[in-house]
């Protein structure tokens, strides 16, 4: 298994910093240059046609445009139960931003399939570090 | 706490008012000062005075007082048992026993019921065995069974079956929920499959091996626990199977090794009447063999076989016929030895048979039924049975489903319709997923997927040539997996 070529970022935030944070890292990481104020528009877009929980309390919204950069995957820890683009109990959040499909990406939507991967991000033992250690090298961590 | 300590509050839960000393002591068999003892070390124990002691009038139980402080309704897990649990193993020991009678005190001594409730549970007990022929009798306080050897044996496996001891997928399985198999019987027992599986050059498989391994540890137990009285009925039935022992000479070879050898473990000669009980377990297990049935299979077998096939409109110009006509005559020959010699087969995979195969099984159920009412001479053909041939037929469905196409959709056509093209091809292997695509890219080339079966997708879509959609979670629950199947093949 590996899910390597992609971009990680992995942190975690409180209710009131959550979006703050997001867009502060996505425009650090130059993950978004321009447009960066339709990034959370376009999330929301998606969550209004329908839910992205892909785990129970762990949503992964995700953006397929030309705007993006680089194919990045985000992943948000709450560490508790908190709202989180219209979710009220939400654990987590595996952002996908991307201008295209490719392998790589199809290769980490394939890994999600294992629910132990949730189980690893939820589980507030692992850092940050470890959690993106764990993505980089396939879940061998 | 131990165990004194534990029938003392149990007698004193059972008591709406005082109880004596001496009456406690004489019912534990104890002293009385064994009593003063205890009474204080409960006490002492819980941290708060649960019994209370009157001059003159001895000592009750304060059950609110006794609830907060054990902070659970039940006392101990002997009170767990729920009725027929304890049925079960009442029955059991009476059994195993038998001839000999078992006192009643010595029967219930564990289980702390009321006298009403012994002699509802005995009537109970009586109703069953009469069903096997086994005459429940009460004489005092003393319980026994009567009835020949074979109702008796047959009585057991049913009890053990439905205290779901058989339940299990090995021999270590069964010898553990079965608590009075020691360590040496069950090496013994092992190694006695072992031998046939290797004098016969055959593997046993589950559930077979586990009936054949409980046939030895009812035998086993009947010779040590009970008294085995070889009576009339058993030598006439080994002179009057002659023809079964021929047909099946090396079998019955091996039978008759077990059983000297279990006649040495024992230190007991065994009737000659156990080679032949053990020779029908034999010829009634499924294995695994290379041997083809052609011209080899009893009129009888083929008969069954076709009332299954036909009831389910199967002809012989059906793909794939023979194959499966050959599966169900290797499982219904040895069912209908079964059958006839009344062994029990527990399947432990009933219930999710039940609810993976529901119809398929209900229908089952029913020819299985037709096909009893035909046979003469046999026990009826159980539901476990019926749950075992239902797995043939399930199968051989799932083989012979054409290959269906879908096509897998979310709003970008990178997020949602990604992972669940992971989970759909895990659930549905032979589903054939034409592609993952974003509503918009559907939208603007439809016509290129005029002829997809099913389209599995995160957002609403309305495709104009009104292929079939199913809107499905990103986790693919049981839920959406249900509704693609019932999509897919209308089950």
């Amino acid at each position: 298994m590996h899910y390597t070529g992609l971009n990680y970022i992995v942190f975690d935030c409180n209710q009131s910093e959550a979006l703050g944070k997001l867009t502060e890292l996505v425009r650090q990481y130059h993950v978004i240059d321009e447009h960066i104020n339709r990034l959370l528009e376009d999330v929301k877009k998606r969550e209004k046609l329908g839910s992205t929980e892909i785990y129970p309390k762990v949503i992964m919204p995700h953006i397929n445009e030309a705007y993006v950069n680089q194919t990045t995957i985000i992943i948000m820890r709450f560490g508790k139960d908190m709202g989180f683009l219209g979710y009220s109990t939400i654990r987590a959040a595996v952002l996908v931003l991307t201008n295209g499909a490719n392998d790589a990406l199809a290769e980490f939507m394939h890994a999600l399939a294992d629910p132990q991967v949730f189980e690893y991000i939820l589980d507030l033992s692992h850092s940050n570090d470890d959690v993106k250690d764990y993505f980089i090298k396939g879940g061998e961590n | 706490m131990d165990s004194t300590s534990e029938k003392m509050i149990m007698t004193l839960l059972k008591t709406d008012g005082f109880v004596t000393a001496v009456d406690i002591a004489t019912k534990l068999g104890v002293s009385e000062k064994t009593i003063y003892r205890k009474v204080r070390q409960i006490n002492d124990s819980l941290g708060i005075d649960v019994i209370h002691s009157e001059r003159g009038r001895g000592y009750r139980i304060n059950y609110d007082q006794y609830l907060v402080a054990t902070n659970r309704n039940t006392h101990n897990d002997i009170v767990d048992y729920s009725p027929v649990e304890r049925r079960n193993k009442v029955l059991l020991n009476i059994l195993f026993n038998a001839p000999f009678s078992i006192s009643v005190d010595e029967l219930y001594d564990h289980y702390y019921v009321s006298n009403d409730l012994i002699q509802q549970d005995l009537s109970t007990l009586a109703k069953i065995l009469k069903d096997f022929n086994v005459q429940l009798a009460k004489r005092g306080n003393k319980v026994s069974v009567n009835g020949d050897e074979e109702a008796i044996r047959r009585s057991i496996n049913m009890t053990l079956v439905q205290s779901n001891l058989m339940s299990v997928d090995s021999l270590q399985g069964f010898a553990s929920e079965v608590a009075d198999i020691n360590i040496y019987d069950n090496q013994f027992l092992t190694a006695q499959i072992e031998w046939i599986q290797r004098s016969l050059s055959l593997t046993i498989p589950y559930p077979y091996n586990v009936n054949i391994f409980s046939h030895l540890y009812i035998l086993i137990k009947r010779f040590r626990t009970g008294k085995v009285v070889e009576d009339n009925k058993a030598k006439k039935v080994f002179t009057d199977e002659e023809e079964i022992i021929r047909d099946n000479s090396e079998f019955f070879s091996v039978a008759s090794d077990v059983i000297k050898n279990t006649s040495d473990y024992l230190h007991t000669k065994l009737p000659d009447v156990e080679k032949y009980y053990l020779l029908q377990y034999l010829i009634s297990m499924r294995y695994d063999h290379d041997v083809t049935f052609n011209g080899m299979v009893s009129d009888e077998v083929l008969e069954l076989v076709n009332l299954y096939t036909q009831g389910f409109n199967l002809t012989d110009s059906s793909p794939r016929i023979q194959s499966l006509k050959q599966d169900l005559i290797g499982h219904l020959k040895p069912m209908l030895n079964r059958l006839e010699n009344h062994i029990i087969v527990a399947n432990r995979l009933l219930n999710d048979i039940k609810l993976e195969y529901g119809a398929l099984f209900e229908k089952v159920k029913s020819i299985s039924k037709q096909a009893s009412q035909i046979m003469i001479n046999k026990a009826p053909i159980s539901d476990d049975e019926s749950g075992f041939i239902t797995l043939y037929f399930a199968k051989y469905f799932e083989e012979n489903r054409p290959a269906k196409t879908a096509l897998i959709m979310c709003a970008s056509g990178v997020g949602t319709s990604k992972l669940l093209y992971a989970k759909v091809h895990q659930a549905f292997p032979n589903l054939k997923i034409v592609g993952t695509l974003s509503t918009g890219e559907y939208q603007n080339n439809e016509e290129n997927y005029q002829d997809v079966d099913l389209i599995i997708t995160t957002v609403s879509i309305h495709p104009v040539n009104q292929t079939r959609v199913v809107l499905s979670s990103a986790m693919f629950t049981q839920a959406d997996r249900k509704s693609v199947e019932s999509a897919l093949y209308g089950t």
